[in-house]
């Protein structure tokens, strides 16, 4: 029988033969009109192996295709002739101060217009994620170039206007994220370009560890004298060797300041000299040409330090002082893990079943509250609610998270499945029904993608509502509402925690476990002695492993900060002097930044736009900050070209300047690979169409 | 079973990239034919054009090495665009003034200096003069390491291409550089 189904011919045969038997005419019609069984066979193991193939290969050709591009390249390039130059870095000099959270970062580098013409310079720079550049001083000849925050469309006008008047000038866009890039017109020739860009970056902080980590790849590469390896592929080769990239100078220091003391303050790629002062720590990278040892400039420079465990939780200050007041940044940071008791916890989990939640975001909430469920422990209790247009729980209280109940849930979360309106209130107002158990700390995580209408009448019910119980939200899908997660999870005291794919859900969900299972700190109050304004303005609880940070704007200098809690479910309290010490002004500017994110929250909460751009700009203009209504530019007040004087768009051939350095240039098409590939993958689909052609012939 | 259609349809696409990848080889072959006729229109003395309509490039130089059987017509610059047609001369004003750079990719025009040894000669020929140059030397560089350095003496000229020569991914980093000394 089996061999009937594979041969196409066999089986007709054998089926004709039957119809003939039982009914000689419609055989015959049959024959006549050449009508035939045609078996489609499955698929086959060598068909699914050479789709793979091709697959594979397809990707691959795409792939060579793409890298046929050349990269741009870092740093400053001129155009001259229409044509780019790579311009010659003299020396590089990057200055970091750390003040907590985050590191003001300045850049300094030097180019020189080697040719005798006048050129356009283009500057490119790698920026850290969400960071953008907020300083810039560009001196070319006696000339300098500094960066004014300005009304967006005020800083746009006038760039325009100084281009035309020939002036020397800069606007600053950030294009695209992570990349820093100005144009500077009219550079004269043989001049050196001092560029300054700063910017401020955030210091992560995962698991008790600090990291910092800037950019390297845009330094011209450099070496300890002139013993440059060169790859050496045969010895015949001439022993000439060309000069390495300039007398290029890079220098690196970091002033980490800080009144804790640190452990295992560490370079992850380079060679680091510490010193301690006293304000903190003094880092730099180690001077290639004095150890003789090559640093790499090909990797990242990073940065990692942990802070001395303590018995007690404890806090730094940081302050800056002018006109127009006194600002304080504070960080408070955990106690050792062993002195933190692990408290029974009720945990409420609260699922969106709405309908937007259908598909993949339904299967991520599932598998996250499935993670979730796995990390409870025997004493704690439980509970889930469902909702969408309406709310209801699995359990009537929460039950203590035996085997049979988590068993039983987990059975009822299998079957949730999205469908109808999304309304929140009644599942918070179902989860908040009965007060807490004594003991039990109540933590409800609330798993959702956030697409809610009524946020205002939310929140008002969580700031009323929620008392100590705290809320942590989790987003589910590629575009939640990032926003209102973030707000409401403030409002609740808790985190925010965003899962876009998939493969991130037993990852985030077990680091948020981490932190929240461990509660070091709750109920924080900040006391300064006097009236402050301070963001965020609910302080959050600190948790094992994390850090906390506010920013004060006080009327007059601070000499002592209380601090108080619960640590262990039992009051606790804590005065730390706050020594005159100046750090810089980037503390205000901090405070600034945060005062504008509250701003643009208000708006959200019903504040006019028009009222809040004008309180932004405001704010952002005195602090020097950049916002959605503000941009740097640049411009000197001299004209420096006459507009007679061309610039660099000449056809006339240019000279050679007396010595001049050339980047090599791109040396490859890369067409062989493509080739390679296309010719094998054009073999591979052209062998099976022929084949499946001639099977149908069979 | 997969359709026939559907292979058919894999089969036009592969199609597609080997004729693309063969454009670019393709390219550097027609870059130089197009570039003789502009060549000899300037060696006749004739104001320079462009090489054909539309091309923002003309041929400046000439570039011959008697041992290897090579010829070649330069342009200007060493921009990506340029040297796809044609190896690229900076400094093409004024050889014997300056040193001199022609850049090319290794797997088209620069394939030949594979096979350069110590001691060939090489001919530069500009619209107004001729220089001889005798290769001195051959090594790889680093260009994330190296930049050339020139001298002002003019006595040198250095043809750079991709190093290694038979790599099939493009965008790496060595440049295998000769240099060679005016006679």
């Amino acid at each position: 029988m089996q061999h009937y189904l594979s041969n196409p011919e066999i089986l007709n045969k054998r089926l004709n033969d039957l119809l003939n038997h039982y009914d000689p005419e419609l055989a015959r019609e049959f024959r006549s009109k050449n009508i035939q069984i045609n078996i489609r066979r499955r698929l086959r193991w060598q068909d699914r192996y050479l789709l793979i193939l091709f697959s594979i290969l397809f990707s691959l050709m795409l792939l060579a295709s793409a890298t046929a591009n050349a990269d741009e390249t870092w740093g400053m390039q001129f155009t001259r002739n229409d044509q780019l130059i790579d311009a010659v870095a003299l020396n590089t000099t990057i200055e970091v101060e750390v003040i907590g959270s985050q590191a003001r970062v300045e850049v300094f580098q030097q180019f020189h217009n080697q040719s005798d013409q006048w050129v356009e310079a283009s500057y490119r720079f790698p920026l850290p994620d969400n960071a953008a550049v907020d300083q810039l001083k560009i001196k070319v000849g006696g000339r300098t170039l500094i960066g004014e925050i300005q009304e967006k469309q005020q800083a746009e006008k006038n760039y325009q206007q100084a281009k035309q008047n020939g002036q020397l000038t800069s606007l600053v866009k950030q294009e695209k994220a992570n990349q820093f890039h100005t144009r500077l017109a009219n550079i004269g020739p043989d001049e050196v370009i001092t560029v300054k860009i700063g910017f401020l970056q955030a210091v992560r902080l995962i698991d008790g560890e600090f990291r910092l980590r800037l950019p390297m790849t845009f330094t011209p590469p450099y070496q300890p004298g002139t013993a440059a390896e060169i790859y050496n592929p045969t010895s015949e080769l001439a022993s000439r060797k060309l000069p390495a990239a300039s007398e290029h100078k890079l220098m690196l220091s970091v002033n980490l300041l800080t009144n804790f003391e640190l452990t295992n303050l560490n370079s992850s790629y380079h060679a680091i000299n510490v010193h301690e002062t006293s304000h903190g720590y003094y880092i730099i990278l180690e001077d290639p040409t004095q150890s003789g040892r090559m640093q790499h400039t090909d990797r990242d420079f990073e940065l990692v330090w942990s802070l001395q465990p303590q018995d007690q939780p404890a806090a730094s200050v940081l302050t800056w002082e002018d006109d127009d007041g006194f600002y304080a940044q504070l960080q408070l940071v955990p106690p050792r893990n062993e002195v933190l008791d692990e408290r029974p916890r009720e945990v409420i989990f609260i699922i969106d079943t709405s309908g937007s939640m259908a598909g993949v975001p339904m299967r991520q909430a599932r598998q996250a509250l499935a993670v979730g469920l796995e990390q409870l422990r025997p004493e704690d209790r439980f509970n889930i609610i469902r909702f969408s247009s309406d709310a209801d729980s699995l359990f009537n209280s929460p039950a203590t998270a035996t085997d049979k109940a988590l068993r039983f849930a987990r059975t009822v979360v299998k079957d949730l499945h999205a469908d109808g309106g999304t309304n929140m209130r009644p599942a918070l107002e179902l989860a908040l029904k009965n007060p807490p158990n004594d003991d039990h700390l109540r933590q409800i995580i609330f798993i959702t993608d956030g697409a809610v209408g009524n946020e205002s009448e939310i929140f008002q019910f969580l700031y009323e509502q929620l008392d100590n119980t705290r809320l942590f939200t989790v987003a589910i899908g590629a575009a939640p509402n990032n926003w209102f997660m973030r707000k409401a999870a403030e409002a609740g005291r808790g985190s925010y925690t965003h899962i876009g794919k998939l493969d991130e859900i037993a990852e985030r969900m077990n680091l948020l476990w981490q932190r929240i299972s461990q509660p070091a700190l709750e109920d924080v109050c900040i006391d300064w002695g006097q009236q402050a304004e301070m963001y965020p303005a609910v302080v959050p609880d600190l948790y094992a492993g994390d850090s906390l940070f506010v920013t004060a704007r006080l009327d007059g200098p601070a000499t002592e900060v209380t601090i108080c809690g619960q640590l262990n479910g039992v009051g606790w309290e804590y005065t730390q002097p706050v020594s005159g010490k100046h750090a810089n002004a980037d503390i205000a500017r901090l405070w600034a930044r945060n005062k504008i994110e509250t701003i643009g929250d208000n708006q959200l909460l019903g504040l006019p736009f028009i009222d809040a751009r004008e309180q932004i700009l405001d704010v952002a203009l005195q602090y020097g900050l950049l916002s959605q209504f503000t941009a740097l530019v640049a411009v000197d007040p001299e004209p420096v070209r006459s507009p007679t004087e061309a610039i660099s768009k000449s056809k006339v051939a240019s000279l050679m300047p007396n010595k001049m350095s050339l980047q090599l240039a791109q040396g490859a098409l890369g067409w062989q690979l493509q080739l390679l590939l296309g010719l094998i993958s054009l073999l591979v689909a052209g062998g099976m169409f022929w084949r499946s052609g001639i099977q149908k012939d069979d | 079973m997969i359709k026939s259609k559907t292979w058919a349809l894999a089969a036009a696409a592969s199609l597609v990239f080997v004729i693309q990848s063969l454009w670019l080889p393709a390219k550097a072959q027609l870059g130089q034919l197009l570039l003789e006729r502009n060549w000899q229109q300037i060696v006749a003395g004739k104001p320079a054009a462009s090489a054909w309509p539309g091309a923002d490039i003309q041929a400046v130089a000439q570039l011959e090495v008697p041992a290897l059987g090579i010829r070649q017509l330069l342009v200007a610059g060493q921009q990506g665009k340029n040297l796809a047609w044609a190896p690229g001369l900076v400094g093409a004003d004024r050889p014997g003034l300056s040193d001199t750079v022609v850049s090319a990719h290794r797997d088209s025009h620069f394939r030949f200096l594979e096979e350069i040894k110590v001691g060939d000669r090489i001919v530069l020929t500009t619209a107004s003069a001729s220089f001889e140059y005798l290769v001195e030397s051959m090594e790889v560089v680093d260009s994330k390491i190296h930049h050339l350095q020139l001298q002002t003496d003019g006595q040198h000229l250095l043809l750079t291409t991709c190093y290694p020569f038979d790599a099939l991914q493009s965008g790496g980093a060595l440049r295998y550089v000769v240099t060679a000394v005016a006679t």
